[in-house]
């Protein structure tokens, strides 16, 4: 349901991605990775023009986190184990082009992780910058966790394709 | 501090070849001037060269510093390395549910052997499930059955064919009383036969050849005998045996399965009643329904082998007497003793009743020569027996008696007629004086229309 209450006009509601069969009855959910890109590089440009770099980062992991909670709702909700969700993780991520997911090093009761996402969606293949790009990501992978486990994690890129690396590496602490 | 000089590119190519070939690492010199790339390169390649060796040595904990593609491609292989080592940590913990993906014919060979982990654990858990529901059952079921060989009154026998073992239950063995072995026995006809009274040993010949017909389905073929089996006491008690084969498809028995029962005192109790219907309280001599029942068997049998009977007919003189004089008991002692007396003179296959009161009742059978020669012998015995002094407890008492006799088949074929004319010639006796005896005559006696009417 969308609706403008406290003057907000898109607060966030799956119903938003729109129904794909009816809309696009020729293209169906078909993009390209640059147009997605083109989209998340340009809004990151005007914020950070008018709100600066430290707000947009923050704005973005915040945006990745609510995508993440809605994420985990609609296809990981059924996991109530660590296998079955890491499977699923796994999948799904791979399912929507995502990235590749894998855990790279996880306690048993999944306290610290670290996780890494190849051929990630939003920095793979860019050119090397000084610092890591995919706080989207972060926020992301943060609102899946917080989801699955009810407690909340801090999440921080350690290694992306944007500092030159292949693969982009995420730790992932319980704050306590 | 030493002075700064600029290296020539052969002094370069030296320190670059010893980075990437030499075992040992080179030191920079710090002399050297412009060359902060070069101890850049040397820092990444430095890095690379201490996370190769930790690989080679199956370290995967190196904290790879440095950046750009070579780096950048180890480290993805560390994170390759590292992922499969959380991988293998899963299905260490019997997780083998997880997929390899993106890791060429490792992640083939990887999962076909984890989801082969994966089914053969799930069969075995089924298999371990079913083989649990299995022994429960099987377990309930040994239960009942040992609570209702506890809980019944009758002995439970199980008894295999093949391995020839006898199974008994403990209140089998009390009920047989075998001087047998208990634990572990071997079934063998031959000796179980052996406790068996000959009389009973057709019914035990049946058992043992029950054979069609005695499938386990609805109870059926099941067969109920009675036997007599000898116990350890060296005395026959009696044994009521539900007795049931189970056939195998061939219909030989494999198996024979069933209870026993002591009847002993069932049958004692039967018999106890049954004497008490057919024999005379007082004397234990046959009463007038067993008497009956041994004239008509006499009767058949002399008809049969064409020979005759001889009936005699008793009332004693004096026994009034000695009622008066003495008693009843008295009385009833003297029946006893006369009983006793005409008993003894008596062959076993002969006949004495007593009908109440002092009259006693002879059939004779199975003698050799003529109906008045064997009649004449039993009175003239009874006579000299009578004769003498009875004792009777209190005192000793001389008493006398009387007969009538009649003849079958001769005076008559009927058991009621004959026994008829008897009490006529009896009566006929009393009246012509005591210790007398009668034979039926026809031609007198049967004229006779005053005749007292006898029971
Ligand atoms: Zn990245």
């Amino acid at each position: 349901m969308i609706s403008a209450t406290d003057g907000r006009k898109y607060e966030f509601s799956w119903d938003l991605l729109g129904d794909l069969a009816i809309g696009r009855p020729n293209l169906g959910n078909q993009t390209r990775v640059e147009v997605y890109r083109l989209m998340q590089f340009t809004f990151r440009d005007v914020l950070e023009s008018k709100f600066g770099a430290e707000m947009t980062d923050e704005i973005f992991f915040q945006a990745g986190a609510v995508a993440g909670k809605e994420f985990y709702s609609h296809f990981l909700a059924e996991a109530k184990d660590v296998g079955t969700f890491v499977k699923l993780l796994q999948s799904t991520f791979k399912e929507y082009g995502i990235g590749i997911f894998r855990i790279e090093a996880a306690d048993d009761d999944m306290k610290n992780l670290v996780v890494t996402v190849a051929e990630d969606l939003d920095c793979s293949g860019l050119p090397e910058l000084e610092y890591e790009v995919c706080t989207y990501d972060e926020g992301f992978i943060a609102g899946i966790m917080e989801s699955f486990t009810g407690r909340f994690y801090d999440v921080k890129e350690i290694d992306c394709w944007c500092t030159g690396d292949r693969t982009c590496r995420f730790t992932v602490d319980l704050v306590e | 501090m030493p002075r700064k000089k600029r290296p020539d590119i052969e002094e370069i190519l030296k320190l670059v070849y010893e980075m990437m070939l030499s075992p040992k690492f080179p030191t920079i010199p710090e002399e050297l001037e412009g060359v902060e790339r070069l101890v850049e390169i040397a820092g990444y390649v430095q890095a690379f060269r201490d996370g190769a060796y930790g690989f080679a040595h199956g370290d995967l904990s190196c904290d790879l510093k440095g950046r750009g593609f070579l780096i950048g491609c180890f480290k993805e292989l560390q994170a390759n390395l590292r992922h499969l080592t959380w991988f293998a940590k899963r299905v260490a913990s019997g997780d083998y549910d997880q997929q390899i993906e993106f890791m060429g014919d490792f992640s083939e060979y990887f999962n076909r052997m984890s989801r082969d982990f994966y089914e053969a654990l799930k069969s075995l858990r089924e298999s371990e499930s079913n083989l649990l529901k299995i022994t429960k059952e099987l377990h309930k079921s040994e239960e009942r059955w040992q609570l209702a060989i506890a809980c019944t009154q009758d002995g439970v026998y199980d008894i295999d064919l093949n391995t020839k073992k006898a199974f008994f239950s403990p209140r089998a063995w009390e009920i047989l009383r075998l001087p047998l072995v208990r634990s572990d026995i071997d079934y063998d006809p031959v000796t179980w036969g052996s406790f068996i009274h000959s009389d009973d040993l057709e019914k035990w010949a049946e058992v043992l050849n029950m054979s069609s017909g005695t499938k386990l389905t609805n109870g059926q073929g099941k067969h109920y005998f009675e036997f007599r089996v000898m116990a350890g006491d060296e005395k026959y008690r009696w044994l009521g045996v539900h007795h049931m084969a189970i056939v195998n498809a061939e219909d030989v028995p494999r198996r024979y399965v069933g209870t026993i029962e002591d009847i002993q005192e069932m049958r004692e109790h039967d018999e106890e009643i049954r004497k008490q219907a057919t024999l005379d309280q007082l004397t234990k001599l046959p009463n007038r329904y067993l008497y009956k029942d041994r004239l008509l068997q006499n009767m058949v049998m002399a008809k049969r082998n064409v020979t005759s009977l001889v009936l005699i007919l008793w009332d004693l003189d004096g026994f009034k007497w000695v009622n008066d004089t003495y008693g009843h008991l008295a009385g009833d002692r003297l029946l006893v003793v006369v009983a006793e007396l005409m008993r003894a003179s008596l062959r076993e296959t002969d006949t004495l009743a007593r009908f109440g009161g002092d009259e006693f009742v002879m059939l004779i059978t199975s003698y050799r020569g003529h109906e008045e020669e064997v009649a004449n012998l039993t009175i003239s015995r009874i006579f000299n027996t009578l004769c003498e002094p009875l004792d009777i407890g209190v005192e000793k008492v001389k008493i006398g008696a009387s007969c009538g006799i009649s003849f079958f088949p001769r005076h008559t074929n009927d058991g009621e007629i004959l026994f008829n004319m008897a009490d006529k010639a009896l009566y006929e006796a009393k009246k012509t004086g005591k210790n007398k005896a009668v034979v039926w005559d026809s031609g007198k006696l049967g004229q006779q229309k005053t005749k007292p009417k006898r029971k």
